[in-house]
């Protein structure tokens, strides 16, 4: 429906409702999960310190599930449909099939997030303090990776639901490309499906019954590898509806058309063929996978540069039509043409420049040799700052101000507001990730909540670690504020009073210069893609997974978990613990 | 009131990409041994604020042609533009 005349809730009311639901969803662990990264923010660089360091890994698995599981992905969800009924001009199939998994997902997040919470107190016997990446033998209580397991089957049966409504559209269509918009949602989807298979396996047949008891031990480097099967493909899974906002309304927002509807599909082919056999990647330096599947992996996330600078080019090149349709004139005058007042626009351009930034320390983060200087240092850090943390997180937000308004009726409290928030957010995320990169470059770790030591302090290469410091303390401070401010205005919006009818503008996409009709036929073979993704997967995966079963054995050594609730039981469980993996590992001979 | 070279808004904008600017640059000066502290650096942040204030100030006479209308950002209005 991209010539739409209506406000989207004019047209879907119920659909709006659903959607509303999801985004306040993600706007609400956004909210918690944002306070936790200025405490953290506060905690690391010693500004200030109002917890126990103990404490400071559940903040950071709740900052981390919260923020890169349950804001992007309740987020994503309500885009997706959105992108579905628009796209296709149809309501869902089946409301009620949509609130239920909407529902699952709630109690998915519900359940996991008890847990990791309840780790503030030692009243509760519970705790989950795994960090989003939850590493055997740590151990969380059993339900938190049930609640992530009910989560996920959620978003499994989100995309159920926008198959089903696209192939009662295609019933009606046969003859019919695939809109744009639908076709991100499915190679997105399709992608999902594949990669969310490995961190199903390692919860289900690995990790929920060893911490259920049911067996006696894990083989941590499976279960390591199994997340990371997962853990990059859903990097792509957050950065491919902020792709499709850069795809399909920028370009409107720009006053212009996307450039390419072929290139567009391309680059979602390519995500869906290559997001998933990368994931080794994040394990170069994990003993125990041969350093030749590494360079596999390698060569494939490398391959991965082309859709990111295929869109950088299309997105450009569209932002640049929309500059010259509105009077632009020259080799960069036509920048001053863009509509930089649109909070819109800015927030999602802003939020595409950082990604170029991060798309260039991915580079180094993929590099299997030059990965070593920044393996686990607060380098990383900084890199996933600038892509979740401001290409999906900013895009996400800058959408809201124009999406609040399409879902409910009612216009945007405060335009000025929401400029000032993208642009505080920008300059914010330019302090925190600068000094994080270079932190790491110095070596200091992430994942630690007291990065000084005795007798022994960090180099800077300019300035100084305390300015380092101060300089994530500011950065982190400003995120929390422009976090306030984005906050406020959607409060303000959703209390307001409904617009006139009319007032909001129509539910539009952009148009193309070059349109479906110029996209080849196969390119809409979901079934070839999906066919060759799963042939790469099973080429990248298989033989390092069946050398790691090989060597550590399907179900590993017998541990005993370390459950991380730090008090009360610590005393009695660490000695056995620390005995059971000390026998574990070869005799080291320490040379002095 | 003059009327500025570009939209308050987008003046806004020039002056956070400052920022980024000025922290890089700090960085890729030490490269060529000139090592800057964080108040020079904060300094020269705020000397080329001013300085793109001035330009944004600066009546606007010989580039007329050139210069977009304020009006919209500069150029024509953009009927797709989120007055939502």
């Amino acid at each position: 429906m991209s010539n739409a005349t209506t406000a989207y809730f004019e047209d879907f009311p119920e659909e709006s409702k659903v959607i509303h639901s999801a985004f306040w969803s993600s706007f609400i662990a956004l909210t918690i999960g944002g306070l936790f990264g200025l405490i953290q923010a506060l905690h690391r660089t010693d500004v200030f310190r109002f917890m126990d360091s103990a404490d400071y890994y559940t903040v950071l698995t709740a900052h981390g599930v919260l923020l890169a599981l349950t804001f992007t992905i309740f987020f994503l969800v309500g885009l997706f449909t959105w992108a579905t009924t628009t796209s296709l001009d149809r309501g869902m199939v089946d409301l009620r099939f949509t609130w239920g998994w909407y529902g699952l997902m709630v109690l998915g997040t519900i359940l996991a997030a008890v847990p990791i919470l309840a780790g503030f107190t030692d009243s509760i016997d519970m705790s989950a303090s795994v960090l989003f990446t939850f590493y055997a033998p740590l151990e969380g209580h059993p339900l938190f990776y049930v609640g992530l397991v009910l989560f996920v089957v959620g978003s499994w049966l989100a995309g159920v639901d926008w198959f089903r409504t696209w192939w009662a559209w295609k019933q009606d269509n046969p003859d019919e490309r695939i809109p744009l918009p639908t076709f991100m949602v499915l190679t997105t989807t399709l992608m999902w499906y594949l990669a969310t298979l490995g961190v199903a396996i390692a919860i289900l047949a690995f990790i929920l019954p060893w911490t259920l008891g049911l067996v006696d031990g894990i083989n941590p480097l499976l279960t390591r590898t199994l997340f990371w099967f997962f853990g990059h493909p859903v990097v792509y899974f957050w950065l491919l509806p902020a792709y499709m906002m850069w795809y399909i309304m920028l370009p409107k927002f720009a006053g212009g058309k996307l450039f390419s509807d072929p290139l567009a599909r391309v680059v979602f082919v390519l995500f869906l063929i290559l997001s998933v056999p990368t994931g080794i990647h994040h394990q170069y330096l994990d003993p125990g996978i041969a350093e030749g599947f590494k360079f596999i992996a390698m060569t494939n996330t490398m391959f991965l540069l082309l859709p990111s600078l295929l869109t950088a080019f299309t997105v450009v090149a569209s932002m640049e039509h929309g500059a010259r349709q509105r009077g632009g004139t020259g080799y960069l005058g036509w920048l001053k043409a863009l509509p930089w007042r649109d909070p819109v626009f800015t927030g999602m351009s802003l939020a595409g420049l950082m990604f170029a930034a991060a798309g260039f320390s991915g580079m180094i983060n993929a590099g299997m040799n030059i990965n070593y200087l920044v393996h686990n240092t607060f380098w990383v850090v900084g890199h996933f700052h600038l892509t979740v943390g401001t290409a999906v997180a900013l895009t996400f937000m800058a959408a809201s101000y124009w999406f609040i308004p399409q879902l409910t009726g009612k216009r945007l409290w405060n335009r000025s507001v929401a400029l000032i928030q993208v642009l505080v957010w920008f300059i914010g995320m330019t302090f925190m990730s600068n000094a994080m990169h270079r932190g790491g470059l110095f070596s200091i770790p992430r994942r630690t909540a007291e990065p000084q030591y005795e007798e022994f302090a960090f180099e800077a290469g300019v300035g100084s670690v305390a300015e380092l410091n101060l300089q994530v303390a500011l950065g982190g401070t400003l995120l929390f504020l422009s976090l306030v401010l984005f906050l406020a205005n959607m409060v303000v919006t959703v209390m307001g009073d409904r617009a006139d009818s009319g007032s909001i503008p129509a539910n539009t996409y952009a148009g193309t210069l070059s349109g479906s009709e110029d996209a080849p036929l196969i390119l809409d073979n979901l079934k070839l893609w999906t066919t060759i993704a799963v042939v790469l997967v099973v080429f990248a995966y298989t033989l390092p997974i069946l050398s790691v079963i090989q060597d550590g054995g399907l179900f590993g050594y017998e541990i005993n978990g370390f459950p991380v609730s730090i008090a009360p039981f610590l005393p009695a469980e660490l000695p056995a613990s620390l005995e059971t993996v000390t026998a574990a590992l070869p005799e080291i001979e320490v040379i002095p | 009131m003059r009327e500025m070279r570009v939209s308050p808004e987008a003046l806004l904008v020039a002056a956070a990409f400052i920022v980024p600017f000025a922290v890089e640059f700090r960085t890729v000066l030490s490269w060529v041994g000139i090592e800057l502290t964080a108040l020079e650096t904060a300094l020269l942040g705020l000397g080329m604020i001013l300085a793109l204030l001035a330009w944004a100030f600066r009546p606007a006479d010989d580039d007329s042609e050139e210069r977009p209308k304020r009006k919209g950002d500069g150029g024509r209005p953009n009927p797709n533009e989120n007055r939502g």
